[in-house]
């Protein structure tokens, strides 16, 4: 056994696959098919791929300052004051993206769970659940990742039997006729889906085979994709285009399908929305660990855990501000879009540029 | 201070386990089939019936003998009719079991109120999309309380929808879910739901309804349902009688298979249908030749099954283009999956292409198996 305080390399494949999974599998099909019609399939997996030189960049970043974290690498290599800069866009994007998970996961369990209990409750209670696992270390959500992993990939192999029997694959058909012009916004509607992947600037140091780390995380990503690819060809296949762009959760839709002759097996939708919180769970552990970290780096703090109650109400106020559903994707989404875009694909880039032309002066 | 604390904890478990708004399961109305009626008097414009089972009636210790209730009113939607009656019952409605929506006819015909229903079901969070629909001849309400009498086995879920479920037997109805009802308006334009009507105390499901953009149409026969059906492939199971020589020969269909095929001459396009059915003898008629060593007499009933068929094909697409101008049989989206680049060039007016259209139709029938007598 490995030492007890890395990640083995299964937690790092397991980290990047439950925080990638989140809000984006219920929601991706229709907002893709709307942009990208049947060819929605091809931004999901190009989106995926711009994702994995990324991770590549993020993995050269650690290996050339072994022993040191994201923290000190970014300090060292940008100076201060731009990393701080950095930074502070983190924490707002940090704390936009959790509010915007927050804001959905609250909507869908009063929609499909608890139609009584009001969203403050429901968005208080789990962010308080959330903040205990985030006070602790990286590894201890790599471990909970770890016990989630199987659930995603265990949910995805069963939608794919039990919808098989009735579902009709010619609904995949035309193929490659949309406006090809469009698939760069496809693109930007699926890259919120992926977001998540960042967990890795926070898991690499601590990764137990630093050497495997890489690999492991690009499997990882290539799950992800894969798991997208699939979810999106069954609603395609179940609904044909048309109606998908009409479906707002088309994968709770598919569920609802769901209705094996000779088992009681239907309705199974207040089923899959009680694993998806566990999945949320994780998703959000992620960030809002990440966010503890960023502020005790902002701060000079030891321990993140310090941080990791006062942002509680920060992220409540902000999930209820937008004013119903279109509005919270259209606000919250958006920015969650953009500001991820300059966070984890600019910074990574910017920081490994530099320091390549550090290490090059350096070496005359 | 401790022991305060202690005692706030435990006074606060009082308030805090279970679920305060919990509802017990048998203190809430499992509809199980809703009608939707046209209100043919001034005011409000839906007559919403709503039929559910006597959970009292149910199991050994019933207590109650009546075993469905229905209930109605007049509404304004379907949703409000149901909270209108809510006020008439003990017990909330909860719709995450409701099987079969029933359309009565006069509704039926206007498109806009068809649409109305459907947006509302499909958009409700707890009801299952696979919800059958099923178009009345005469008022849904009649229908439902038919439903109630029926003369037959009692069962939970209620007859009609235990003859819907069972679709797989016979070919002369098909069964359509809410989700199947919109992807096909939403793939032709077109769509069917079966037929059901109500003779004294018998229901009966027969033939198909065709609905034009949500808008009835026009009816299908159970032979024309068949030939759909065959065309569109959804057929499992059937029987046909097919004159033969001087006979009747039965003739059950056990596997039905259709192929369509595009046939471009010039600008017009045609379609050619080919159908393959694969079946076992199951009448024919003693002391004339046996069936026995002669293959060439299996043949002979092929061909002559192949041109009932043919003919009965023919004669619904005949239908479908000339009087009701409905690609029920999904040509339109053949088309469309597997030849985009003429849909976009016909998808205009496609329902007059259609119309004109040259179909030809080829029907193969295989006799596998013929029984246990020679």
């Amino acid at each position: 056994m490995g030492e007890e305080n890395k990640l083995s390399s299964k937690q790092i494949k397991a980290l990047i696959v439950s925080s990638e999974i989140g809000i984006g599998i219920l929601t991706l099909p229709n907002r893709i098919a709307i942009t990208n019609e049947n060819d929605g399939w091809i931004p999901i997996i190009l989106a995926g791929l711009i994702i994995i030189p990324i991770i590549f960049i993020m993995d050269r970043i650690f290996r050339m300052y072994p022993d040191k974290d994201f923290f000190d690498i970014g300090r060292e290599v940008l100076g201060k004051w731009i990393f701080n800069t950095f930074l502070i866009f983190f924490l707002i994007y940090f704390i936009i993206l959790m509010s915007n998970i927050m804001r959905n996961l609250g909507e869908l369990i009063k929609a499909f769970l608890l139609e009584t209990t009001p969203i403050e409750v429901i968005i208080i209670s789990f962010i308080f659940a959330t903040s205990y696992i985030a006070r602790d270390n990286i590894q201890v959500i790599g471990r909970a990742a770890y016990f989630i992993y199987p659930l995603i990939l265990g949910f995805v192999i069963f939608l794919f039997l039990v919808t098989l029997p009735e579902i009709d694959f010619t609904n995949v058909l035309p193929a490659f006729q949309s406006d090809f012009s469009k698939i760069p916004k496809g693109m930007e509607q699926a890259f919120f889906s992926y977001i998540g992947f960042e967990i890795l600037l926070f898991a690499f140091p601590s990764a137990e085979k630093k050497e495997d780390s890489l690999k492991t995380a690009m499997a990882g990503q290539g799950i992800v994709i894969v798991i997208y690819t699939i979810i999106f060809l069954l609603t395609l296949a179940q609904y044909g285009v048309h109606s998908l762009k009409r479906q707002i959760f088309p994968t709770l839709s598919l569920v609802k399908e769901v209705d094996l002759p000779g088992f009681f097996v239907e309705n199974l939708d207040g089923l899959v929305m009680a694993f998806w919180v566990l999945v949320i769970f994780t998703t959000m552990a992620c960030f809002y660990f990440a966010s503890g970290m960023v502020l005790a780096n902002l701060f000079n703090t030891r321990d993140h855990a310090f941080y990791i109650v006062p942002i509680a109400p920060i992220v409540y106020v902000v999930s209820m501000i937008p004013r119903n559903v279109l509005i919270l994707n259209e606000t919250l989404g958006k920015y969650t879009n953009y500001l991820g875009f300059v966070t984890i694909i600019l910074m990574p880039i910017i920081i490994y540029i530099v320091a390549l032309f550090k290490s090059r002066r350096q070496a005359k | 201070m401790k022991r305060a604390l202690i005692l706030i904890l435990l006074i606060s478990l009082v308030f805090i386990t279970g679920c305060w708004d919990m509802v017990e399961i048998n203190q809430r109305i499992f509809p199980y089939s809703i009608g939707i009626d046209l209100n043919p008097e001034e005011g409000d414009p839906y007559i919403i019936t709503v039929s559910f089972p006597n959970i009292y009636s149910i199991g050994k210790n019933a207590t109650q003998e009546e075993r469905i209730f229905v209930i109605s009113t007049t509404a304004t939607s379907l949703f409000e009719g149901a909270s209108q009656l809510s006020t008439r019952l003990q017990y909330p409605f909860y719709f995450k079991h409701l099987r079969v929506l029933v359309l009565g006819q006069e509704l039926a015909k206007k498109g806009h109120l068809v649409k109305q229903v459907l947006d509302g079901i499909n958009r409700d969070y707890v009801i299952n999309k696979k919800v059958r629909l099923v178009a009345a001849e005469g008022m849904a309400s009649d229908l439902l309380q038919a439903a109630t009498s029926a003369i037959r086995q009692q069962v939970i879920e209620g007859p009609l929808f235990s003859m819907l479920k069972d679709d797989r037997r016979t070919p002369r109805f098909t069964a359509q879910t809410l989700t199947d009802f919109i992807r096909d308006t939403d793939m032709s334009g077109v769509a069917i739901m079966p037929r059901v009507a109500n003779h004294g105390n018998d229901i009966k499901v027969f033939g198909g309804c065709i609905f034009k953009d949500y808008e009835f149409i026009g009816y299908l026969g159970e032979l024309e349902n068949m030939s759909v059906a065959l065309i569109r492939g959804k057929i499992k199971e059937d029987l046909i009688d097919v004159p033969f020589e001087d006979v009747n020969i039965s003739y059950s269909i056990t596997n039905a298979d259709a192929n369509k095929e595009l046939i471009k001459k010039g600008n017009n396009i045609g379609i050619k249908i080919s159908v393959e059915v694969e079946g076992t003898l199951k009448e024919y008629i003693f002391e004339k030749e046996t069936v026995g060593r002669d293959d060439n007499l299996l043949r002979r009933m092929e061909k002559a099954i192949e041109r009932a068929l043919k003919e009965e094909i023919e004669k619904t697409i005949e239908k479908l283009q000339k009087e009701y101008k409905a690609d029920v049989i999904g040509i339109g989206e053949y088309i469309y999956k597997f030849h985009p680049k003429i849909w976009k060039e016909v998808s205009s007016d496609w329902d007059d292409i259609f119309s004109e259209m040259d179909i030809d139709v080829e029907v193969t029938a295989y006799i596998r198996r013929r029984g246990l007598v020679e």
